[in-house]
């Protein structure tokens, strides 16, 4: 069975159901948990930034098991362990990771329309609020529209990383990638890069 | 208190619509029973858990709250009067508003129609919210995102009877058909399908009707619930 | 160009489709889109917790008790077709 992990709200609450899962044991598997009328979902690694919450899972999903767009879906699911390394601080260092590539990505693009002194205006805040605060400065003063809107995305996405908002701060972090190479497979490489740090961050693989 | 013969009121059962399973729910059929052989408690509790609903479903045929608990009266008298002869072909709920729509709108015929006078004092001006806005279509990031979202409740203010007072005051407010459906699903705790039964009206539009309903409470609840400044 | 993907939706298409979200009348695929937007979206996440709170205060308007009048003159009713019967 490919490994599969899940994301919970505190609690173990299943986050737009409502309903609990039941726990594991010290070392076995929690019940099979099935719910009546309803369908289970977990993720691979590619589909943990679509789903973030609270508490990551390692779960073991009943056959047959479907892939969809992304993810995974069965009739039935059990918690096998929790990923203890996915924390509050996990969270919030993801949402500064993806703020910074938006910083990246801003300063790629105002370097390329020669405003070299926005560029390292960008480079110098070590805070997320500060960097926010330049960056919000740049918004409406640069002249073409791209550099205007990377200023602005990296704005929003630097507030909602400062707000632990990890989530919110990854998603703008994928739009902007999209305006900055002006490519709209950029939104799926960020999402994939922003996978990738996830499991790297927690020690998962996917097999 | 006098008891008017119940004119015109048809307490024929309809017919089983094909595909359903006819016959009672085991609670109701209890409730029957027990009824028939002249349990005064029984009787209390089944117009507990309808008389607000009937109320409301007359006050959509009649000008006034007074008259639509004439007619609700009306309508118990021809339920207590057809229940043992009730053979269970439609559940007892259902069978007892068609007692009280045909109740309703004899007497809503009658009566000369005019807007609902609502009895319930006017909610006190509050600070007004900030205004719930979205993004424009032609924002450059995000248009049709919040602008200015929703400010943070302070949810225990949901739990007190100003909060009651001022739920009930915007229920009053609403146009009828959402008023109806609101009240029947989300106070009484009617099923979509009874709901839309009653009505005559299909699922899609009884959620639109419930949609618009409660979006105007909770915005109505906004204003006041939203977190005090620190 | 902001939403890259064609199918994500955005909070004022959102809020439209909470009822039938609550109701659990979306097809599989908006129903994916709207909990996907809820993830991200801090707003629109207070927004539904708000419209729950409000169900849930509104229920609680059911708490109400029957006004004693009423309660007298139906049960005189039901007295009298008890005697009659």
């Amino acid at each position: 069975m490919p490994a599969a992990w899940k994301f919970l709200s505190p609690g173990r609450v299943a986050p737009f159901g409502g309903v609990q899962w039941p726990e594991p044991g010290p070392a076995s598997p929690g019940p099979w948990f099935r719910p009546p009328g309803r369908e289970v979902y977990a993720c691979r690694i590619v589909d943990l930034p679509w789903w973030l919450d609270a508490e990551l899972w390692e779960v073991e999903m009943e056959n047959p098991v479907s892939t969809l767009e992304s993810q995974l879906v069965a009739p039935a699911g059990r918690l096998l362990r929790r990923i203890a390394s996915w924390d509050a601080s996990a969270l919030n260092a993801y949402g500064a990771a993806c703020a910074l590539r938006v910083r990246d990505l801003a300063v790629g693009v105002l370097r390329e329309e020669g405003r070299a002194t926005e560029a390292e205006a960008l480079g110098r805040p070590t805070d997320l609020l500060e960097l926010a605060r330049v960056a919000r400065g740049f918004s409406t003063e640069a002249s073409t529209r791209r550099g205007a809107n990377l200023a602005g995305y990296l704005a929003e996405s630097a507030t909602r990383a400062s707000q632990g908002a990890g989530a919110a701060a990854a998603n703008i972090a994928a739009n902007a990638a999209v305006s900055a190479r002006r490519q709209p497979s950029a939104f799926d490489l960020e999402r994939e890069w922003q996978a990738w740090w996830i499991a790297r961050r927690t020690g998962l693989r996917q097999n | 208190m006098a008891s008017p013969e119940p004119s015109g009121k048809t307490l024929e059962e309809p017919p089983v619509p094909p595909g359903s399973s006819p016959g009672l729910s085991a609670e109701d059929r209890l409730v029957l029973q027990r009824i028939a052989a002249g349990d005064e408690k029984a009787f209390l509790a089944l117009v507990e858990r309808n008389h607000r609903a009937m109320v409301r479903v007359a006050l959509s045929y009649v000008p006034s709250e007074a008259i639509a608990e004439e007619v609700v009266q009306e309508a118990w008298i021809g339920i207590v009067q057809g229940i043992a002869k009730f053979e269970g072909r439609c559940p007892l709920r259902a069978w007892m508003f068609r007692i009280l729509v045909n109740c309703a709108r004899m007497r809503g015929g009658r009566e000369a129609r005019s807007t609902p006078f609502s009895s319930l004092a006017p909610v006190d001006s509050d600070a007004p919210p900030s205004p719930e806005t979205f993004r424009p279509p032609d924002d450059p990031r995000w248009p049709g995102h919040w602008a200015q979202g929703p400010e943070p409740w302070a949810d225990e203010r949901l739990f007190n009877a100003e909060a009651a007072r001022r739920i009930r005051s915007e229920i009053e407010r609403l146009p009828p058909n959402q008023r109806q459906v609101i009240t029947l699903r989300d106070i009484e705790d009617w099923d979509s399908s009874e709901v839309c039964e009653l009505l005559g009206i299909s699922e899609a539009n009884q959620r639109v009707l419930l949609h618009r309903a409660r979006t105007r409470v909770r915005k109505a609840l906004a204003g006041w619930a939203r977190r005090a400044e620190p | 160009m902001s939403a890259a993907r064609p199918t994500d939706i955005a909070c004022q298409e959102v809020v439209e489709l909470l009822t039938d979200f609550l109701e659990g009348a979306l097809d599989r695929k908006t129903r994916t889109r709207l909990e996907q937007h809820l993830v991200l979206c801090p707003g629109c996440t207070e927004y539904l917790r708000q419209l729950r709170l409000t169900i849930g205060a509104t229920r609680r308007l059911s708490e109400a008790e029957l006004p004693e009048h009423v309660r007298t003159a139906l049960l005189d009713v039901f007295r009298h077709w008890r005697e009659g019967a």
